[in-house]
């Protein structure tokens, strides 16, 4: 085979930069900061759980399982997910941290039954030319990584109804339930990316637009729009072929509104008038629900005085914010949530 | 973390040679790596007796792709500096190459990456792209047939 001459130029990019120590280092924390957040989420979502089962649930699903009702109820107000949990406390504004997709609990899988014998059934079969190493029932339809030929595996197994089947490149051990749980998602993922894709084409350049967000454990992606939610972004509601969901949820502030009071927010730090400054900054974010702003600022910046801080800040950007302690971001350059969402 | 600086230690270069050529830049790189790496890091239990090189490949290519959907992102308010600190570039890059394989669609640029840098066959650069053998082959012949029209113009330069 013939090589260019630029390969080994290229070849040459793989070793031609190195991390520091400090880069080392910042990894370090970023995975023991973001472990304690998946320690937090996990608290988040047995309340979710919780308060779900006693109160009433967060998001309007389909009740029974034929699929029909999702499509045929839209564009019914029942479609829309309502802001969860923000509101006025005894420290002042709240808001939930994480997008929805985080902290409510999906819905059943349909035809789960039906599934799990497809699933039983593909990886009993010895079949020619390939081999089935992990299916699984999924909220967008059996899944199944393989190893062998993906091209016939993809044609046999989707005969075989499942419809969505990818290469096992990672080695994936067969006992390994936790990480076959994570596989089973990533194949959720794949699935989902056209149906997120689609979903941005959608809804690009609208000023009411929040957020589209993948929800790996329903098999969903969910368009967040700026109250009142139009007729058109309603019908975007419902099932598609490939087995994705796609949910509607409405919010208080689109995406254009948490852009306009970040800056404002870092214009009045700047000026520094207020009980905080720019060099308290750690970050900012839309709360979970895009009810508000959300303010980190450094350990030892906010003490006592969490309710005035928030309440001076809001008059200032013209929304409500929330403050909490976190240390600053390790990573300069790229927004931190820039790189997609876990 | 038992284990698990020592793999960063150990793959963290060859994820940076990665993701720069992704991306072209050192601070998306940078940014691109610590993500997957911490992703890593996370499940770094479960990974850690399987193959976390192949899970962290796939992790950062994805998230790249990903990236370079959404367009350019969120609004900077400051200037980067010049360099992240958090690397080092210890060897020279051609400018040429970053800025022709920025003209890549984000696919045909992972597909030319992994083939060359990785040195991976067709099979496994579908798997990381998560796409079908034959759309990692189309997306690989083109990508590399438009890099040969880009070279030797550049080359001059």
């Amino acid at each position: 085979m013939n090589r260019d001459p630029w390969e080994d130029s290229l070849r040459a990019l793989g070793g031609a930069v190195r991390p520091t120590s400090a880069g080392i280092a910042a990894i370090e924390r970023a995975v023991r900061r973001r472990r304690r957040r998946r320690g937090t989420l996990l608290v988040a979502s047995v309340a979710v759980i919780v308060a779900s089962a006693v109160v009433v649930p967060i998001l309007v699903w389909p009740e029974n399982s034929e699929e029909a009702a999702v499509v045929t109820d839209r564009p019914e107000p029942a479609d829309i997910v309502d802001p969860p949990g923000s509101g006025e406390g005894e420290a002042g504004f709240t808001c939930p941290e994480l997008h929805m997709v985080f902290t409510t609990p999906p819905p059943p899988i349909e035809n789960l039954l039906e599934q799990r014998a497809i699933v039983d059934g593909v990886t009993a079969t010895d079949w020619e030319g390939f081999s089935v190493v992990l299916a699984a029932p999924t909220h967008v339809g059996p899944i199944a990584y393989t190893n062998g030929d993906l091209d016939i595996a993809r044609r046999t197994l989707g005969e075989a109804g499942v419809p969505h089947v990818f290469a096992n490149h990672w080695g994936l051990p067969g006992d390994a339930a936790e990480t076959e749980r994570d596989y089973v998602r990533q194949a959720v993922h794949w699935v989902l990316d056209r149906t997120l894709r689609q979903a941005r084409r959608d809804t690009r350049g609208d000023e009411g637009a929040a957020g589209v967000a993948y929800w790996l454990d329903a098999g969903a992606v969910v368009v967040s729009w700026k109250g009142p939610v139009p007729a058109r972004i309603l019908d975007l509601a419902g099932p598609r072929p490939n087995g994705a969901t796609v949910v509607v949820q409405e919010v208080t502030y689109s995406a254009g509104d948490i852009r306009r009071a970040q800056r404002g927010l870092l214009r009045v730090l700047r000026e520094g008038e207020l009980l905080v400054g720019i060099d308290d900054l750690a970050t900012t974010s839309s709360c979970g629900d895009n009810s508000g702003l959300q303010v980190g600022l450094v350990p030892g910046s906010i003490a006592d005085r969490a309710r005035e801080i928030q309440e001076e800040l809001a008059r200032s950007v013209g929304m409500p914010v929330m403050v909490f302690e976190e240390e600053p971001p390790v990573a300069r350059g790229v927004p931190r949530g820039a790189i997609g969402t876990d | 973390m038992d284990g698990f600086i020592e793999y960063v230690e150990a793959e963290t270069s060859r994820l940076l040679g990665l993701a720069l050529a992704l991306t072209g830049n050192p601070h998306d790189a940078w940014d691109l790596v610590q993500e997957t790496l911490t992703r890593v890091g996370v499940r770094w239990q479960r990974l850690r007796a399987g193959n976390p090189g192949g899970y962290a490949r796939t992790t950062l290519v994805r998230l790249n792709i990903d990236r370079a959907r959404r367009g350019l992102r969120e609004v900077t308010t400051e200037m980067p500096p010049e360099q992240p600190r958090e690397l080092e570039m210890v060897d020279d890059v051609e400018p040429w190459l970053l800025t022709a394989l920025g003209r890549l669609p984000p696919q045909q640029r992972a597909a030319v990456v992994l083939k060359v840098i990785e040195d991976l066959d067709h099979a496994s650069v579908a798997a990381h792209l998560g796409c079908s053998v034959g759309t990692a082959r189309s997306h690989l012949s083109r990508g590399l047939a438009r890099l040969r029209e880009l070279a030797p113009t550049q080359e001059v330069d």
